[in-house]
């Protein structure tokens, strides 16, 4: 318990310096007095800076936040649904669900002369529409299938399938919404404006409390089923909200950024790593603090001023990600 | 939409090919409408030399000119603002290490023009550093995060689409429209005159020669067994037609490319005289790319051109600089390659033999 209380201290503390080192680094040099005054005077500091600061790096730094959580714990849900530990917010097939959607909207719309894509909006509908699709016929699979193991097959399989569409289309596709699809599974945290972060904030808070609803549940499915079901635990129900929780959660970023991989399935190792408990109550939070410092990380390192571009982050995150994962898995074999 | 208070303009500009674009004229200031490719709103944008004008619309963008400097996202608008003589007010362009502009690239090595990404992605931070009166945009029909942060930033974001139009001449008319934003419209019009009557005169020349033995195209490129060949609704495919040039695919209606497979493209262009845009330094290269390469009768005959002449290894190319600016030029090198006797005296601009 108390080293539990020290590395959520420690962790805290590291998410609070890297939120002020995000809001302060990017690809332009901003003075700090100026990050000050942007955050706490916008009214008297009215500059180009405070523009940077307040409409772009802050509601960056605040998707990073919302999206490490909002993946680890559904990669920490996922994980102990299947009792598998390379499982991650992905093994549903919900992210290539939405990445269908948006594939549609862009790639199959522009070959037939229509466009949806007109509003930001469009294409977080699309990939909302797909997330959804894929989640119903997981849910309805679910109810007709005990075996875990399957549902784990028949989730990739139902991935597998999307992602051939969206290979199909982009075969068939003009270079432009080639592009811009590519672009689109790059992931970007500055994909969210001012105007969608209630949106997406709504969605987080709600998925988050019904993750924490399901801690106990969680628990005593570490334990195998057939335990847990003598429990009294009504498996069907456990797995239809740990399925739902995670549709909302990773769809939901996966509509609002992009495909974010690698965050979901090591924050909770990392998160296991550093605490050496199994418990859900105190899993959570440390998973919801472990990404967000990650995806901050990953986000600095980004919009690094020696990189011209924005570096994809979709891609940043496993350069980071995988490092520290084999590092505290020697470090845990020593 | 129209102000309140005001009637009818002045005069409109009259455009000839282009359809993506509409410049009204009014006493105090300019109306330029950019039409949306794409379906749905167009940009209206008030240019106004002194006074911002009263009552505008709530989303209109009034915007004062002459620009003085302005950071641009595409290559293509390089074409335009040389021919202008404005290069020299490009603060900022996006995928610097694809511009082909000798001078242009003098500027960039000597950091007075600032990279700013990819056009997909453009570095929002470093655009609003910049501090320029403008950014000229080349949209692609979607909303882009980071240009609507730029725009609430109060950056004017001025749209130029002139990749959209359907016709080569269309294009090059938006050297019109960037003339707009600088007050150039008279130095534009005559460019632009001269680049329609020199196409329009290579054209004829093309329909009219007695001597000509019909030539047929090959065109496109193998990228992992398929094939994307111009559509024949495409500039290429305009190109070829104004040339002379048959083309298997010149009734077809597609405007981009068309994707196809090795099989179709053996047999239905694996004797065509002459194959354009082939991606390599030489014959040797193509074949080492692909070896069905050297199938196609073509290459056999040592008949094959890239669009590489003026270029550079880090993939700048003239050919959506000048090219974009100059269909003329782009003519005269395919009436070169399919009339060679009427044009001993012109030199290629684009397209260079492989050997």
């Amino acid at each position: 318990m108390k080293t539990y209380a020290r590395t959520i201290i420690l962790m805290s503390l590291l998410f609070c310096l890297l939120l002020i080192a995000d809001l302060c680094l990017g690809n332009i040099r901003i003075p700090l007095a100026d990050v000050w005054a942007a955050l706490f005077h916008p009214q008297t500091h009215s500059s180009i800076h405070t523009d940077i600061v307040l409409n772009f790096r802050l509601p960056k730094a605040l998707t990073a936040i919302i999206a490490g959580s909002a993946l680890s714990v559904s990669g920490l849900m996922m994980q102990t649904m299947f009792r598998n530990p390379l499982a991650g917010p992905d093994v549903l097939g919900v992210n290539s669900g939405a990445s269908l959607g948006v594939a549609l909207l862009v790639m199959l719309g522009s070959m037939g002369g229509i466009v949806f894509g007109s509003t930001s909006w469009s294409i977080i509908l699309a990939a909302i529409l797909g997330a959804f699709l894929v989640l119903i016929l997981i849910l309805i699979i679910s109810r007709r299938m005990p075996d875990i193991v399957s549902l784990l097959i028949v989730g990739m399989m139902l991935g597998y399938i999307a992602s051939s569409v969206v290979s199909l289309l982009q075969s068939l596709s003009n270079p432009e919404s080639l592009k811009l699809f590519v672009v689109w599974t790059f992931g970007s945290l500055s994909a969210v404006s001012w105007q969608m972060m209630p949106v997406l904030g709504a969605i987080f808070i709600f998925g988050i409390f019904l993750a924490f609803l399901m801690c106990k549940e969680m628990d005593v499915l570490m334990l195998g089923e057939s335990y847990a079901q003598t429990l009294g635990i009504s498996l069907p129900r456990v797995r239809f909200m740990l399925i739902l929780t995670t549709a909302l959660l990773s769809g939901g970023i996966t509509a609002f950024a992009g495909p974010i991989s690698f965050v979901g399935i090591t924050v909770p190792h990392i998160a296991r790593g550093l605490v050496n408990d199994w418990s859900h109550r105190r899993l959570l939070p440390l998973c919801m603090l472990c990404g967000s410092s990650l995806l901050l990380v990953c986000d600095i390192l980004s919009q690094m001023p020696v990189f011209n571009a924005s570096f994809p982050i979709n891609s940043i995150t496993s350069l980071v990600g995988a490092p520290i994962i084999i590092w505290i898995m020697l470090k845990n074999r020593k | 939409m129209a102000f309140a208070t005001e009637a009818k303009a002045d005069s409109c500009m009259r455009l000839y090919y282009a359809k993506g674009f509409a410049v009204e004229y009014f006493s105090e200031y300019k109306r330029l409408t950019v039409h949306n490719p794409w379906g749905g709103k167009s940009a209206v944008y008030y240019l106004y030399r002194h006074q911002k004008p009263e009552n505008l619309p709530e989303d209109a963008q009034a915007i004062q000119i002459p620009l003085k400097t302005i950071a641009t996202t595409s290559c293509t608008h390089i074409g335009f603002l040389d021919r202008l003589g404005l290069l020299a007010s490009v603060k900022g362009s996006c995928n610097l290490s694809m511009v082909y502009h000798p001078e242009f690239r003098k500027k960039a090595s000597a950091s007075l023009v600032v990279d700013l990404g990819d056009n997909y992605s453009i570095n929002a931070e470093k655009t609003l550093a910049l501090q320029v009166d403008a950014l000229i945009w080349s949209g692609y029909g979607q909303q882009d995060a980071k240009i609507n942060f730029l725009r609430s930033a109060s950056l004017p974001i001025i749209e130029n689409n002139e990749w959209m139009e359907k016709d080569l001449l269309g294009r090059a008319e938006w050297l019109r429209c960037m003339a707009v934003l600088f007050d150039k419209e008279a130095l534009a019009d005559s460019l632009f005159r001269a680049t329609v009557q020199a196409y329009n005169q290579l054209k004829a020349m093309a329909a009219e020669d007695s001597l000509y033995q019909p030539k047929s195209l090959m065109a496109g490129e193998n990228f992992r067994g398929t094939w994307y060949v111009p559509g024949g609704r495409s500039y290429m495919a305009q190109l070829f037609r104004d040339a002379g040039a048959s083309y298997l695919f010149e009734n077809d209606t597609t405007s981009g490319s068309i994707s196809l497979n090795l099989e179709r493209v053996l047999r239905d262009m694996g004797h065509c005289d002459i194959w354009v845009g082939a991606d390599a330094g030489s014959l040797a290269d193509l074949a080492a790319q692909d070896a069905r390469y050297t199938w196609f009768d073509a290459y056999k005959n040592k008949a094959v051109y890239s669009y590489n002449r003026c270029s550079t290894p880090q993939g700048g190319n003239d050919f959506w600089e000048r090219g974009v600016a100059h269909p003329d030029l782009l003519l005269s090198d395919f009436v070169k390659l399919l009339h060679p006797h009427l044009m001993t005296d012109r030199e290629w601009n684009f397209l260079v033999a492989l050997q």
